[in-house]
């Protein structure tokens, strides 16, 4: 009785070690294969989906009362197919939402938002004034982009994902974002402050 | 005698201490290693997809860690107070057809039914009508200065259109004034732009005999929302103890609308108003001079409305500006007398930052109130009309000490009244985070209940006590009734789906109010009591599985009120039973798959000793099932372990005792 006692405690030891090693070897992989940033990028894409419902665009970005939003994403994409599963089958403003990806800033056409993908970082001052008044929502998570005129940049804050807005860029471009959106966000261009009240 | 209630006090002390170090001290090691070990399995590899993070709202998903795979929705709330909030996702799943009823869901809160009027309070002091606990709806107070209190019966809105109601339990008469002691209730409602679309929902059933409710939202111009909407419901009678029907109908219908514009980026400007009349009725036993010494009589009509104007100025997380004003209106006729309020009211609130370290909120408000008595049968106040003013002012100050570890709250409320003049409400909160999911706060606060304008100005407010009658006078010398409080909580979540959160509190209260006999038929309103409540509240939620979610509450109280040496009360004594010492609740929420949702709540209600009424249990249970995109229709079994239960006295003025039946109802919904 006793040697199968031993035996039972040798196999739950054994049993606790390959849990361990298991459990080692797929944080290994898993940091391997970058899937914290896929997870990252999930995020940013039900973010991204998020500030398109609290978007005013002008009225004549939408040629029919039933043009669809479209979004764009330049450069190499990040999100996989996250941003394609965050706005199937969604409505914004009771429009049908569409995702284009263009490889380089000169396949770009009409869009109402753009995410410009950190391959884009050197390529920044070329692409922003070519929306110059378009009204599109620029979206991204290069350092300094809401510096540069871009305007609503992710932010890594102790693991949380936040962002920031650029007010002046965004009155520039006859953008309007609600005021709920603008409670979680860390505003930038202040000089607008007090002249809108 | 003094020494008995000295020793008492220090009694206590210890223990309040004893529980809260014991707490502390317990719980870390007390949650199983099996639960360690889970977070290890199900959520290294578990992560969440696209679809899942959908389901959260942004200000959830902020809360997030984007780097490890935590599906934590719900943040570890900081706030140094005891709050709750209900979602109007939990109201809905409830069942429940009231706001009064909803505020069941709120762990510590004590709510009791008596014909269509309600008892509800947090740590004692309740009444019919409760005194010490202040209610705004989208930041419009609903206070009546009246008697001091709450008439739940006409407080109501269209339930689907609440955002949330918060629930905090304990004194906030730093930031909201006067009579916020025992605690504060916020209703939130959804902006318009959240409730597009069109809405009916209707149904009927053995107490909610039948109801009905349209909303309509749309879209005036790209960045203008608005939303109206209108409802009728007529309940049945509750039941007399001898089993007879009390004649209490209450029916009433309603209709409002609300308007928001984005103005501009920063700028967002609400615009609301109700209107509303209705039955509430119940019946009184009227003292009269010849035998039998009473007469029964019936029927309270009521109505009302309100407008209001919000200028909401965000200019950051940490910078925002609000104006507010609104205008309300209340009438009440009752077999005794007849009420109607006009009140105005203005705010300002500026919240921001200063340094890197301390964010700042200050205001400034000014409320004007009317009213117009006419007292037909007995409740009489003099002057019969009578205008009083309120200025107030406050200050706040959050610093940071030891980011991300310990916060600290300073401020004062100052405030000057027709009544007592000058209040000054200060208080002092702390947060200490030690670690990422445990918080631990404290604070100390005093705030006031003002007088009411009965116990200011009543020249007789007859209780049929046959054969005699006897009746009450205010006296403009009746203080405000003070209280100091000292909170502590502790917020832990052990694990990503299960969050507990436990409170402790020692109130003392001063100057409170009781009715000093003068003459054998003649009482006067004086200030000659003083109270000791204590006890703790304890909330643990738990995610079970991805379609299962539990929640409860428990709450322990215990209420010493002592009479000044002076003092002949009969009255305020009956405070001491009037809350239940012990009550819980456990409600289960379960997806049957996705279009089924079936929910079950279990409540326990110690008895009210002083009011002689019993414990009880009570059970709740709604199934609803979707058809299709736009329909759901729902079963709804309220109350049903019993016919019918007492779950409070009414007041001293003579009204017939009624009890809560069980019921069943049937709703469908439409959602265009």
């Amino acid at each position: 009785m006793a040697i199968l006692g031993k035996k039972q405690k040798q196999r739950t030891v054994f049993r606790v070690v390959l849990h361990s090693v298991r459990v080692a070897l797929a944080l290994f992989l898993s940091c391997l294969t970058g899937q914290g940033q896929t997870l990252e990028y999930k995020f940013q894409a039900v973010y991204f989906f998020n500030f398109l419902q609290y978007t005013q665009w002008p009225e004549e970005k939408f040629p029919r009362p039933d043009a669809p939003v479209i979004i764009g994403v330049l450069g190499e994409n990040p999100f996989g197919s996250a941003l394609d599963e965050a706005v199937k089958d969604e409505v914004i403003q009771g429009r049908r939402v569409i995702v284009k990806y263009y490889r380089r800033a000169e396949e770009m056409d009409l869009c109402h938002a753009l995410y410009i993908c950190r391959s884009e970082e050197r390529n920044i001052a070329n692409i922003l004034p070519r929306l110059g008044k378009e009204s599109v929502l620029t979206v991204s998570d290069m350092n300094r982009f809401t510096e540069r005129g871009g305007h609503i940049q992710f932010l890594s804050e102790k693991e949380k994902l936040r962002f920031a807005i650029n007010l002046t860029e965004l009155k520039n471009s006859r953008l309007k974002l609600s005021s709920q959106l603008l409670k979680l966000a860390k505003v930038r261009g202040r000089e607008m402050e007090g002249k809108d009240f | 005698m003094r020494h008995s209630i000295n020793a008492c006090r220090d009694f206590k002390v210890f223990w309040f201490v004893r529980l809260l170090t014991m707490g502390l001290g317990l719980l870390p090691v007390s949650f199983p290693q099996t639960i360690i070990a889970s977070v290890l399995e199900t959520n290294t590899f578990n992560e969440p997809t696209v679809t899942y993070l959908k389901k959260f709202s942004l200000q959830e998903l902020m809360d997030m860690k984007v780097t490890s795979v935590s599906r934590s929705p719900e943040s570890l709330s900081t706030a140094p107070a005891a709050i709750t909030v209900i979602t109007g996702d939990d109201i809905r799943r409830s069942g429940f057809t009231s706001i009064p009823e909803a505020l069941r869901l709120a762990p510590g809160l004590t709510v009791a039914r008596e014909s269509s009027f309600w008892a509800i309070s947090s740590r004692g002091n309740n009444d019919l009508i409760a005194n010490k606990l202040l209610v705004l709806i989208d930041g419009r107070s609903v206070y009546s200065p009246l008697f001091a209190g709450v008439f739940w019966g006409v407080q109501d809105t269209l339930l689907e259109d609440i955002d949330r109601i918060e629930v905090i339990r304990g004194p906030g008469a730093t930031q909201w004034g006067a009579n916020a002691v025992n605690g504060i209730i916020n209703i939130i409602t959804k902006s318009a732009k959240e409730t597009q679309g069109l809405l009916i929902s209707g149904g009927g059933g053995t107490e909610e005999r039948v109801f009905g409710e349209v909303r309509y939202g749309g879209r005036i111009k790209e960045d203008t929302y608005f939303r109206i909407y209108g409802k009728y419901f007529d309940r049945d009678n509750s039941k007399l103890s001898n089993g007879q029907e009390a004649r209490d109908r209450w029916e009433a219908q309603r209709g409002g609308f609300r308007l928001d514009w984005e103005a501009t980026n920063v700028s967002h400007l609400t615009l609301q108003g109700d209107v509303y009349d209705g039955f509430q009725d119940e019946v009184i036993l009227v003292p009269i001079a010849t035998p039998p010494y009473f007469m029964s009589t019936f029927g309270n009509q009521v109505g009302g409305g309100n407008l209001l104007g919000r200028l909401t100025r965000t200019l950051s997380e940490e910078s925002e500006m609000i104006l507010q004003t609104y205008y309300d209106n209340a009438k009440r006729t009752t077999p005794l007398y007849q009420e109607d309020r006009d009140l105005g009211d203005i705010d300002f609130q500026h919240r921001f930052q200063l340094g890197t370290r301390q964010q700042v909120t200050w205001g400034l408000g000014y409320r004007v109130s009317h009213d117009q008595f006419d007292g037909t049968l007995g409740l009489n106040v003099f002057p019969a009309s009578r205008t009083t003013q309120l200025f107030t002012s406050f200050l706040q100050d959050e610093v940071v000490v030891v980011p991300d570890k310990f916060l600290l709250t300073l401020g004062t409320k100052l405030e000057h009244n027709d009544f007592t003049g000058f209040e000054i409400q200060p208080s002092i909160k702390a947060v200490w985070t030690p670690a990422e999911h445990h918080a631990i706060w404290g604070a100390v606060s005093r705030a006031v209940r003002t007088p009411s304008r009965v116990e200011d100005d009543v020249v007789g407010i007859p209780a049929g006590v046959p054969p005699g009658v006897f009746s009450f006078r205010g006296q403009r010398d009746f203080e405000s009734e003070e209280l100091l409080a000292f909170e502590l909580g502790y917020r832990v979540q052990p694990h990503a789906k299960l969050s507990l959160d436990f409170t402790l509190f020692y109130n003392l209260y001063d100057n409170l109010g009781s009715v000093e006999p003068v003459t054998p038929s003649l009482a006067v309103f004086a200030n000659e009591a003083s109270a000791e409540n204590w006890g703790f509240e304890f909330a643990p939620s738990v995610q079970a599985t991805k379609s299962w979610r539990l929640s409860g509450g428990y709450s322990f109280l215990e209420s010493d009120i002592h009479l000044g040496p002076r003092s002949l009360d009969l009255f305020v004594k009956l405070q001491e039973g009037s809350s239940p010492a012990q009550q819980f609740f456990l409600r289960s929420s379960v997806d049957l798959g996705r279009k089924v949702e079936w929910d079950t709540i279990v409540r326990y209600v110690d008895r009210l000793s002083s009011l002689d009424v019993p414990g009880y249990f009570s059970l709740d249970m709604r199934l609803a099932c979707k058809l299709g995109k736009h329909t759901e229709i729902a079963i709804v079994g309220q109350s049903l372990l019993s016919d019918r239960h007492v779950e409070f006295r009414p007041s001293a003025v003579g009204g017939l005792q009624t009890e809560v039946e069980r019921g069943v109802y049937g709703k469908i919904t439409w959602r265009f």
